[in-house]
């Protein structure tokens, strides 16, 4: 075990990665690699600042951690920092992926797999550019820290991807589908719901037409209500932004109303999926975390300098990309809760607006945005022709009033590709999802 | 068979901000190397943290076994090193940038400032059998400070960026004060259309996608079918560049290396060509443009979107000619249709006049099609970088609402 340095708090963080990756293009392998990284993160507070390292080289960790502590200041008073004080001392093993370790699946099985998708290509006509692509990651994780945290737990995921382009009237339109589990078995023999996305990418490219710039009730399928909730609301709930800020602490005082009654918007690390984070990279035990429960805010997410500084408690919240970076305060899966309506009474109430069932990527800030994939008309209570959208947006305080009807059933819909972003941490794998919603007076370009 | 070795170096000294303070130190020092060997038309790739050994050669010739193809010749007989700059003295740095922060918080104490400011050393290196030797170093600086006002409800407001081989102080303060003066300046939205001065960054993605070689030749993009004809302005011109400017290494990961560090793609807005790696080259008959990507372990491939660059066409003074101009600073999350209608909203943006940022406009929507915004509309790209940094500068016209 490491000798901790006296009068200061340090953790370190392991983590042992193994990816594979294969890809086709255009019908040729272009990659099949497998690779195994593991380094450490390791950081030493003394109560002003945090000296933070990364490295790779496992077996001078004690070395690295004490030239950090060289740059410290010895602290007796450390563990009552209000900081220190928050981090919890969690002893845990969480070993959920031996039986179906994807580590023991040869690349050449999971290689024969994803070449099982490309005849889906060929069936269809009109594909001009494509990509099959094929990830999978297992990751363990140790920590450790000075107040006797010692938790090791493991993950892992899979997922297939296609891509392409079809080029209709000169037009070409990218068609992009993936899908994400936690095993190797889980992501074969969805040649049918691949095969339907194609066609639906082709019926689309031949028929859309440009929307009309304007102001649009939007109904929003469950993947694009996750990341509503996610770019709209999730980002400003990251208390890290409200750090020296008592203006904004005011403004986002608990209890303030922020959003349409019923509203309830929730993260949690619990959920097995793309944002399972059992333990954050501070050693916090995850929880569900109501941001927003019936219209009201009702909690935020923290680190523990964030909870230190605003006087409030952890959350789960702290995560880093990988070995390399610092844990700052992010989201893990985070959804909108169900409401009372069917899909069917969610389009009788957006007549002449706008249905979005898919998004490339969006962005939040004081203007949410999502930039759909695909987007119908809303006609006589049904899903009508298809339109060319570049972007919707809204602002993030008045959007949320705007919500006033959801379905009961809220998926939370995990990802094998992309993730989120904050400044210099990306891509961070997250999970999101939700009903889908009907919202009024959204941008539409 | 032929053996390559393709390394990468990276070291920072990252410091973060938080309420206007350095809360912490990060260091990092990381070798990743990746042994690739060629035969019988394939490659085999195997990948690993540090200096490589046996086993990883080994580890790349099992790797061929695999059958990924890769039947062009290998890059050879070019030895060249491009080097500039080293990581500075991490107390010295860290003063410099306390000095910077004490100074803004104290001249501007209605903002908050936070995220980072970096000093990045990275060294890429590629050697093989057939005499193929390149080292590119270089040092850069960047500040990333993320602002927000005390009195707005905004998660951020505005930014302050610089990129530069350099730790000019007072450069970035000269920066900051501009931005923050500005900002403190809230003005309407102006009746009359200005013309945009926009990051190039923020629209190249469009491009991007529509001049790799793979989507051109293969009907996939909105230029297929168009090589050799008038598509943009006459003052329009793309290139593929790895000038020393640019901070992209001099030459790609298959080691081609271009005559003048640079290509055209668009000249006088024809288009001429698109990017091309070896199999693009090889399967269209295309010129090599030095666009190929991958990681340390990975088999190269078609990318190469960070080294395109518009043609300068004149000075920001000249593209203007006296005009007032609107200067965006964030504009995230836009986006382009398929037949090339961009829009995006436009998060923080400024008055500019007479060479400086004047005052803070509102948040707004901006866009156009391409064709139009870089056909009949386009006013051009500047000489010089707006804000010290990688990105070039702008001058468009389009849709403001």
């Amino acid at each position: 075990m490491y000798r901790f340095p006296d009068n200061l708090y340090a953790d370190i963080r392991i983590e042992d990665v193994v990816s594979t990756t294969i890809a086709f293009e255009n019908g040729k392998l272009r990659q099949n690699k497998t690779r195994a990284e593991k380094g450490a993160f390791l950081r030493i507070y003394d109560g002003r600042r945090w000296y933070y390292a990364a490295t790779t080289e496992l077996d001078r960790l004690q070395e690295e951690l004490d030239s950090l502590a060289a740059m410290a200041e010895p602290n007796c008073d450390i563990n009552e920092t209000p900081v220190v004080k928050r981090f919890q001392v969690n002893r845990d093993e969480i070993i959920r992926f031996n039986e179906n370790d994807i580590r023991k699946v040869p690349s050449s099985e999971k290689q024969e797999m994803l070449a099982g998708y490309l005849p889906l290509f060929d069936e269809a006509n009109g594909i001009a550019v494509s990509k099959a692509r094929y990830v999978d990651t297992h990751t363990e994780k140790w920590f450790y820290s000075s107040k006797g945290a010692n938790i090791h737990y493991d993950y892992q995921h899979a997922g297939v991807s296609l891509l392409y382009t079809v080029n209709i009237n000169e037009v070409p339109t990218n068609g992009f589908k993936q899908k994400f589990a936690l095993d190797f078995d889980g992501i074969k023999g969805h040649h049918e719901e691949f095969r339907s996305d194609i066609r639906e990418t082709l019926e689309y490219a031949k028929n859309a037409v440009p929307v009309e710039p304007g102001t649009y009730t939007c109904v929003l399928a469950p993947e694009v209500t996750g990341v509503f909730a996610h770019e709209s609301f999730g980002h400003k709930s990251e208390s890290d932004f409200m750090l020296g800020s008592e203006n904004m602490r005011k403004e986002w005082a608990i209890g303030t109303k922020v959003g349409s009654d019923g509203l309830n918007i929730m993260d949690s690390g619990i959920h097995a999926g793309s944002g399972y984070v059992p333990y954050d990279d501070e050693g916090t035990k995850a929880t569900k975390t109501y941001l927003v429960k019936n219209g009201i805010l009702s909690g935020r997410l923290h680190s523990a300098a964030t909870a230190a500084a605003l006087e409030e408690e952890v959350t789960g919240n702290a995560r880093a990309m990988n070995f390399e970076f610092e844990p700052i305060v992010r989201m893990t899966s985070t959804y909108i809760g169900g409401g009372n309506e069917t899909f069917e009474e969610l389009l009788r109430g957006a007549e002449g607006g706008i249905y979005i069932p898919s998004y490339n990527h969006g962005s939040g800030m004081s203007t949410f945005t999502i930039a759909p994939r695909t987007a119908y008309r809303i006609r006589d209570g049904k899903i009508a022709e298809p339109l060319r959208v570049s972007v919707i947006s809204g602002n993030v305080m008045e959007t949320l009033h705007k919500i006033d009807g959801a379905t009961k059933d809220a998926p939370i819909c995990s990802s094998s590709s992309g993730g989120c972003g904050k400044m210099e941490q990306w891509p961070l794998r997250v999970a999101f999802g939700g009903p889908c919603i009907r919202v009024r007076d959204i941008t539409v370009q | 068979m032929i053996k390559e070795l393709y390394q990468t170096r990276y070291k920072e000294i990252s410091l973060n901000i938080t309420n206007g303070e350095i809360d912490s130190v990060r260091k990092k020092n990381t070798v990743r190397t990746g042994c690739r060997v060629y035969d019988n038309g394939c490659i085999g790739v195997a990948g690993v943290l540090g200096e490589p050994t046996e086993e990883t050669w080994r580890a790349a010739e099992e790797a061929l076994s695999q059958k990924v193809p890769y039947p062009y010749a290998v890059s050879g007989a070019t030895q060249r090193v491009r080097m500039s700059g080293a990581l500075p003295d991490q107390n010295e740095f860290i003063r410099s940038v306390e000095y910077v922060l004490s100074t803004l918080k104290a001249e501007f104490p209605g903002y908050i400032l936070s995220n980072k400011i970096s000093a990045v050393e990275a060294a890429v290196r590629m050697e093989n059998d057939l005499g193929l030797k390149l080292y590119d170093s270089k040092c850069v600086y960047e500040v990333g400070i993320v602002v927000k006002d005390e009195a707005s409800a905004n998660v951020f407001d505005t930014f302050i960026f610089y990129v530069g081989e350099l730790f000019d102080t007072e450069k970035i303060l000269a920066i900051g004060r501009e931005v923050l003066t500005a900002h403190s300046n809230p003005v309407p939205m102006p009746k009359e259309n200005l013309p945009v001065i926009m990051d190039a960054d923020i629209i190249v993605g469009p491009f991007a996608y529509s001049v790799n070689g793979m989507n051109l030749h293969k009907g996939a993009s909105l230029f297929s079918g168009k090589i050799g004809e008038k598509i943009f302005a006459d003052h329009f011109g793309l290139e593929c560049s790895r000038r020393e400017d640019t901070y992209n290494d001099f030459f790609d990961a298959e080691g081609t290396v271009l005559k003048g560090d640079a290509v055209s793609l668009f000249k006088n807005g024809v288009l001429l060509r698109g990017t091309a790696d070896k199999l693009c080259a090889a399967e269209f008959g295309a010129e090599l443009t030095a666009s190929a990507v991958g990681a340390y372990d990975d088999v190269p491939v078609l990318g190469g979107a960070g080294t395109l660059r518009f043609v300068p066409n004149g000075s920001l003074d000249e593209l203007l000619c006296g005009r007032d101009a609107i200067a965006v600073i964030s504009a995230s999350g836009g986006d382009t249709t398929p037949a090339g209608d961009f829009a995006t909203p436009v998060q923080t943006a400024y008055i500019y006049r007479d060479g400086k940022l004047v005052a803070r406009l509102p948040e707004f929507n901006f866009g156009g099609n391409l064709f139009r915004m870089f056909g009949e509309d386009y006013i051009g790209c500047a000489k010089e970088k707006f804000f010290s940094g990688s990105a070039q500068t702008l001058v468009l016209k389009g849709d403001i609402r």
